[in-house]
């Protein structure tokens, strides 16, 4: 079984190998299974604890807000929306990644994603529960959101179906439904190699519980594949909703700089970019303290950043659309909306996004900067700030200086707008954090399944062909 | 004091122990030395909110608070009154200087809002912003609350017992020693009794205090020879009006019957009308130099050189001079050939010959800020021209005892001859010119007496101080501009031991307390001796508010122009004023200061700069350039840093910051009074007191100033508008009257997309049946004044947000007043544009709302439901007009905490806001509906035409805002929307406003263009 083959080539389909270092199925679970099941070092216990105190920063924050109200954040008369809104698209953009290589990529049969998609799911349902958090709380009377829910109700009242505001409460919610039970669906057969493994009757109990009776059987496999597929299926083009009506939030109102066509498409790019970004960052950390470089390989990260140069030039392209629309459309007030964001007081915050989303990537196009791991991490941060600072971009300075300009104003940001952004990353680090503890970041039965040494075969690597 | 039967509450109380006295206070009223107020402060609140909340574990319902209320039924119910309806009330109020009749709405017992009474004559209904927002003065905290000795809380009957002795001696002496200061108001009742008191204390002296007294404008009528005149103006047969330094608009008095005047010949139905032409020559871009026609930037200094040489001009064209004037010419001619007019010499000739060819249909103004040889000047052109008896009239007020400036007084005081000094509702050691020092004057007098609404500067400074009654709270009458007579019938009794002036005033002469409602009847029953029903006559005037037309006083008037021309002569022989110019203004939102402690005027912007909360130095570009002064970076950042100066004028200086305003005269620093007062809560921290400048000789203005830029950090100026340019965008339309009538149609030239390729995304909606409600604004009306944004406040609940929050751009007014300048940056034109919800057709915020709490009406009209706003504030991003407003914090309850008083004021009517919604104008939906109620109680079919009127046109002086049914051709709302001037607001946007604006004309002078 452990026969040997070559490194740099898979045997069957003569292309370089997805998986490096032992080919074995054991050594897979092994790997992937150990930080699962050790005892977790220091480094663990001192991420865990600097998460749960950003965490801990995120519930003073919004414990506070709900005491004093959405005064506390800088918020003011005509910029109604700033941080809430742009923390809340960032993190359903973050979100698209997960299921993208989850649902897209399976579809399409690219074998690599197996490294990188349990992970990227598992960091989909984060950024979903971050970006959730923010509707819920960003509103002015926060123990009222539930009329946005379509319950009956004493008042007779249903929600208002024409706002994109509930749009929005369905496609992010429903987003965030189907990714979870897609996560939850391809865990079950790891879910049941953990608890196999397990050595204590809880852990037993608990994976057990979790592993839904899963014994491996052909049957289960079959069932499990057909679902898996559905579940693609649903999610593929839930990918591509959920930030399209999450752009209509400003697409279809009239404020000039909000209102554009382009914006479905050019959000879910963004949404992309901006989750790869998130992923590498992610992935780039993990496989090195947690001993997967030879799972999640130079060959990975390369096509990820394949990805992130193709979705960072579309975004480019999409700033270059609005500024030519805005001229060609001979709007005063959208002309002035977008050379008031090259050139007005948030100028510094456009050329930011500029720099970090358009600039930053196009070092992509050499296949060094592709592999070269601290390039790699570097460019994925400033994709990360960048594509933030395009949410606030689209969402602070198309407000700030609208039609009337006896009511422009500037917004800067409060201790407590910091916070409160700052803490999402608590919750979503946390999160990450027990879940690289508790369950297998990489999904171990598809990695498997892409190993050369799962597709039975008799020939010679092809190299030797 | 006392008053009818005597209630005590214990032994020690009618005993008046003084330690008991003191712990009453206490407990009853909040010590003025608590930052927070009274009662819990919010840390102590929030303290105890969180510990309840814990110990009654409860969930989210802990968050929704029901208050526990005690209703209070009648068990005796009182006539005509229903509980849940408003009552009315006439009255008349002097307000900012001006005598308004009032008509108040009070809710079971409590006045709740000012209106102007329509039944008056000079007012017609209209009431300025300082009437309008006095409601809460009634119910400021920091009113006194109690005599008091020294620093010590006193009683009445304490001052009693120790008045009693030296009011003896003072009645023996004659009143020798006895001065009074007081506001000097048009009040038959007050002048009458002063005539009692003067005859049995001949050797009494009579100060006046207050700024609406008009010392300049007094003397300049009585320098020609009209020493017991009043002034009345008739500017309704005005057709050139050339105000010199005279914001009669704005903050001269009687602004709110001179708006309404001037405006009544504005009202441009067609390109065939005509209207009048204004001129304004004046230091700072003042609410009638916003509205003025053509308008030259002037030091205050050279405006009166400025009307010599237009008197010049018109002298040397040939306009007589009136019999006995004729040596003013020299003067005149050498006054007007002074230094700096040659720049405005084209000025001089458009004006003068525009006034020359309007013989009797013209008018001169000299503002009170100028002296007194303008005043006569000014009297001097209008009789040349022959507008006495047309335009303006001269009315004799009969003999009334002589009344000295406050000067005269700190002499008198100086020489040791006054023992007892009475201010009476005035504050001079506030506002006495500043080399007075009338602080420690004050203190040489053995007894001094001061009342009050607050225990101000001179109440702090006297040796006693008494309560004073609000108007509300006592009888009174007042005499308006055109001399019709009013009551002035109170509201409710005195919340606090509190006593008018005029029963102040009632001891001197009397034996015991006098009330004033008789002291007012019997000088009215005396008056009517003739009448045989006086007291059906007397119930009529007071529920009319309106008690007798004006006296004739057409009769041409005797000048005597010989103390006019000496004094031109004086003028021309003095030195020229060199150098930077410092000058002082009324605020528009304190008037002198007396309106500091009210927070509606402290945060309603300033008509020009639309500061809010403070004072500054305001000054020109270039000025502001010349003296290093950096620029703005309010537009960029959202945030006055302003830089701060240092003044110094004749030896006296003043820190202040540093505020740019274009329009401002170059090398003038223009500062408003009335800020940085030691007054109460309100006022504490607001401004900077510019009374410190002030002398004798520079109470309006002065030259040879200093000014440097100090080194001190800056200081955070909070506007409501950062922004004063239109960016080229058609917003406020505007053409003059030449234009027009040459191009009627010039509004639809202003629209982005022309209304044929106006393509709505929907069929847009054509409202029929039942009423449709709509509004239209006359931009060429409007003043800017604010009255509406204070009605607004009052008639709707408005809060107060205070300075850091205004900086925060989160401020409350529903209704605003977007002021832009137009023009070349040094010498602008202002136009000003009053901005509330439009109730737009297609709203933009309706659609959006993801829960419906803002949807359409059936009458057109954009309803909030605020029980239904969970605050995701989408609405207000979609807002193209930005006039939704956003309860970021509990503003109502931090309002009532901090004043438990305003609680009293709120409209019953209108729903206070909690936290976290969203709130905008309603075009005052609970007034159509109690009218829409009552017409269907009472079987009418159709709403009549003016029957329901919003707040803000309600108070309008100059009646620019029309609201009714556009569903009815023949209402005037479909009248002014039928006028070619007719356009809305972003009409690009296919929203379809409810609100139009009818486009603003001016009609300069051709030969100044």
């Amino acid at each position: 079984m452990a026969q040997a083959v070559a490194l740099d080539l898979d045997p069957i389909e003569a292309r370089p190998q997805l998986i490096a270092g032992e080919q074995s199925f054991n050594a897979i679970t092994e790997a992937v299974a150990l930080p699962v099941e050790w005892k977790p070092p220091l480094g663990w216990w001192i991420a865990l604890a600097l998460s749960s105190s950003l965490l801990g920063l995120f519930g003073i924050s919004i414990a506070y807000l709900f005491w004093e109200g959405t005064g506390i954040w800088g918020l003011n008369n005509p910029i109604f929306w700033a941080f809430d809104i742009t923390n809340f698209v960032f993190w359903v953009g973050i979100g698209h990644a997960g299921t993208l290589i989850s649902a897209i990529l399976f579809l399409f049969r690219q074998k690599w994603r197996t490294s990188i998609n349990r992970a990227a799911e598992a960091m989909t349902i984060f950024a979903v529960m971050c970006a959730l958090s923010f509707p819920g709380i960003h509103v002015g009377r926060p123990w009222l959101p539930y009329y946005m829910f379509p319950i009956p109700n004493q008042m007779g009242m249903w929600p208002q179906f024409r706002s994109p505001l509930i749009w929005d409460f369905f496609a992010v919610s429903i987003y965030g439904t189907v990714s979870l039970l897609f996560w939850y669906v391809g865990l079950i057969p790891d879910l049941a190699t953990i608890r196999d493994r397990a050595k204590t009757r809880v852990r037993q109990l608990a994976y057990g519980f979790f592993a839904l009776g899963w014994r491996g059987s052909n049957r289960h496999w079959q069932n499990y594949e057909r679902a898996y597929l559905i579940l693609a299926g649903l999610a593929t083009p839930l990918v591509l909703s959920v930030h399209s009506v999450v752009s209509f939030d400003f697409a279809t109102a009239q404020l000039p700089g909000w209102h554009t066509t382009i914006f479905p498409p050019y959000f879910v790019a963004g949404a992309i970019f901006s989750g790869f970004a998130m992923v590498m960052t992610l992935m780039l950390i993990c496989r090195v303290v947690f001993g997967l470089r030879h799972i999640i390989q130079p060959l990975h990260l390369d096509r990820m950043a394949k990805i992130m140069l193709l979705t960072g030039t579309i975004v480019g392209y999409a700033y270059g659309t609005e500024f030519f629309i805005a001229w060609y459309g001979q709007n005063d007030y959208e002309l002035f909306a977008f050379v008031n964001r090259a050139t007005g007081p948030y100028a510094w915050a456009y050329w930011t996004m500029v720099g970090c989303n358009v600039l930053s990537p196009q070092v992509f196009w050499f296949k060094k900067a592709r592999t070269c791991i601290p390039l790699l991490f570097v460019i994925s941060i400033f994709i990360n700030i960048g594509m933030w600072f395009e949410r606030f971009v689209i969402i602070t300075t198309s407000l700030h200086r609208d039609f009337l300009p006896s009511s422009w104003d500037y917004f800067r940001p409060t201790f407590w707008d910091l916070s409160t952004f700052v803490g999402s990353f608590g919750l979503f680090l946390t999160m990450f954090c027990l879940f690289v503890r508790f369950l297998p970041m990489v999904a171990m039965a598809e990695v498997k399944a892409i190993l050369p040494i799962a597709n039975p075969h008799h020939h010679a690597p092809a190299k030797t062909h | 004091m006392k008053e009818g039967k005597e209630y005590w509450r214990s032994l020690a109380h009618r005993a008046a122990t003084p330690g008991l006295m003191e712990r009453m206070r206490r407990e009853l009223w909040a010590p003025e030395e608590s930052p927070e107020g009274g009662g819990v402060d919010r840390r102590k609140f929030l303290g105890i909110m969180g510990a309840s909340l814990a110990l009654a574990g409860v969930g989210l319902t802990g968050c929704v608070r029901k208050p526990a209320e005690q209703i209070l039924p009648y068990t005796r119910r009182p006539e005509d009154l229903i509980p849940g309806k408003p009552q009315y009330y006439a009255t008349a109020a002097y307000v900012g200087g001006s005598v308004l009749g009032l008509l108040v709405e009070s809710h079971e017992g409590r006045p709740t809002k000012i209106e102007g009474n329509p039944s008056h004559p000079v007012n017609a209904g209209a009431a300025s912003a300082w009437a309008q927002a006095s409601i809460l003065d009634l119910y400021d905290l920091d009113r006194s609350a109690s005599p008091y000795k020294g620093g010590t809380i006193a009683t009445w009957e304490a001052f009693d017992a120790e008045f009693a002795t030296p009011l003896a001696a003072l009645r023996q002496a004659g009143g020798r020693g006895l001065a009074v200061v007081f506001d000097g108001r048009p009040s038959p009742a007050l002048w009458g009794l002063l005539q009692r008191i003067v005859a049995a204390y001949p050797a009494i002296e009579l100060y006046a205090g207050d700024a609406g007294f008009l010392p300049n404008t007094r003397e300049g009528l009585s320098a020609c020879g009209l020493q017991s005149h009043n002034v009345r103006l008739d500017l309704t047969k005005a057709d050139v009006i050339l105000a010199a330094d005279c914001d009669f608009l704005g903050v001269e008095p009687n602004a709110v019957g001179s708006s309404r005047q001037f405006a009544g010949r504005r009202r441009m139905r067609s390109e065939a009308d005509g209207m009048n032409r204004l001129y304004c020559v004046e230091p700072f871009l003042s609410v009638t130099g916003m509205t003025a026609d053509n308008r030259l930037r002037l030091q205050s200094a050279k405006v009166g050189a400025f009307l010599s040489a237009v008197a010049a001009a018109l002298f040397s064209g040939g306009l007589p001079l009136p019999d006995g004037a004729a040596e003013a010419v020299g003067s005149l001619d050498a006054l007007g050939a002074a230094d700096g007019n040659a720049v405005n010499a084209k000025w001089v000739a458009a004006v003068a010959a525009d006034l020359l060819r309007n013989r009797g249909k013209s008018l001169v103004l000299v503002g009170e800020r100028q002296p007194v040889w303008v005043h006569a000047l000014g009297h001097l052109i209008n009789a040349a021209l022959g507008s006495s008896g047309n335009t303006i009239h001269y009315a004799a007020t009969g003999q009334r005892p002589p009344v000295g400036p406050l000067g005269a007084l700190a002499a008198r005081i100086q020489a040791g001859e006054i023992s007892t000094l009475m201010a009476l509702c005035s504050n001079p050691v506030y506002d006495a010119p500043a080399d007075l020092d009338f602080a420690a004057h004050l203190a040489k007098v053995p007894l001094s007496i001061h009342l009050g609404l607050h225990r101000d500067e001179t109440g702090r400074a006297a040796t006693w101080h008494l309560p004073a009654c609000h108007f509300l709270e006592c009888w009174g009458d007042l005499e308006a501009s055109d001399g019709t007579l009013s009551v002035q019938q109170p509201l409710i009794a005195p919340l606090y031991p509190a006593v008018s002036d005029l029963e102040f005033l009632g001891r001197l002469v009397a034996t015991a307390p006098v009330s004033g409602y008789e002291l007012v009847k019997d000088q009215w029953r005396q008056r009517h001796q003739a009448l045989p029903d006086f007291e059906k006559q007397w119930a009529k005037w007071l529920h009319d508010g309106v008690a007798e037309a004006p006296k004739g006083s057409t009769e041409p008037v005797a000048f005597a122009w010989t103390r006019a021309v000496s004094a031109f002569a004086a003028a021309a022989a003095a030195p020229v004023a060199t150098g930077t110019e410092v000058a002082f203004l009324l605020s528009p939102a304190v008037y002198d200061g007396r309106f500091a402690n009210n927070g509606w005027l402290q945060e309603m912007p300033d008509p020009t700069t639309k500061l809010t909360w403070d004072n500054a130095a305001l000054l020109s570009p270039k000025t502001a350039a010349a003296l290093g002064v950096p620029e703005s970076t309010a537009a960029a950042t959202g945030r006055d840093r302003a830089a701060v100066l240092d003044i110094s004028l004749a030896g006296r200086t003043l820190r202040i910051p540093a505020f740019v305003v274009p329009g401002t005269a170059d090398d003038t620093i223009v500062i408003p009074v009335g800020y940085g007062r030691q007054v109460g809560r309100v006022a504490s921290g607001a401004g900077f007191n510019a009374n410190a400048l002030r002398t004798t000789q520079t109470y309006h203005f002065g030259s040879g100033a200093k000014v440097s830029v100090t080194g001190d950090p800056h200081y955070e100026l909070a506007t409501t508008q950062d922004h004063g340019s239109m960016e080229g965008r058609p917003i406020v339309r505007e053409s003059t009257l030449a234009a027009y009538r040459q191009t009627p149609g010039f509004v639809e030239k202003g629209e982005l997309l022309p209304p044929e390729r106006l393509r709505a995304l929907w069929q847009p909606p054509n409202p029929k049946g039942g009423n449709q409600w709509g509004m239209a604004i006359d931009l060429t009306a409007c003043t800017g004044c604010g009255a509406c944004v204070m009605a607004c406040t009052s008639e709707n609940n408005v809060a107060i947000v205070g300075k850091q929050r205004i900086l925060n751009g989160r401020e409350m007014h529903w209704l605003r007043i977007d002021r832009y300048f137009t023009g070349a940056l040094e010498n602008p034109e202002a136009v000003v544009q009053p901005v509330a919800c439009m109730q737009c057709e297609m709203a933009p915020c309706e659609n959006v709302c993801p829960v419906a709490a803002t949807a359409h009406s059936p009458e057109g009209l954009n309803d909030m439901a605020y029980n239904r706003c969970i605050g995701t504030r989408y609405c207000a991003n979609n807002c193209p007009y930005k006039v939704r407003r956003f309860n970021y914090f509990n503003f109502s309850r931090e309002n009532d905490e901090a004043n438990p008083m305003l609680r009293m004021q709120k409209n019953p009517d209108v729903t206070v806001r909690f936290r976290g919604v969203m709130e905008k104008c309603t075009y005052c939906v609970q007034r159509i509906q109690e009218v829409k109620i009552a017409d269907k109680r009472e079987g009418r079919t159709t709403i009549e035409d003016g029957s329901i009127v919003p707040a803000c046109q309600q108070t309008c002086p100059t009646e620019a805002i029309v609201f009714g049914d556009i569903n009815d051709p023949r209402s005037k709302v479909s009248e002014a929307k039928r006028t070619n001037r007719n356009y809305v607001l972003l009409s690009e946007l296919a929203d379809f406003p409810r609100t139009s604006y009818l486009a603003k004309l001016r009609n300069p002078n051709p030969e100044l263009v």
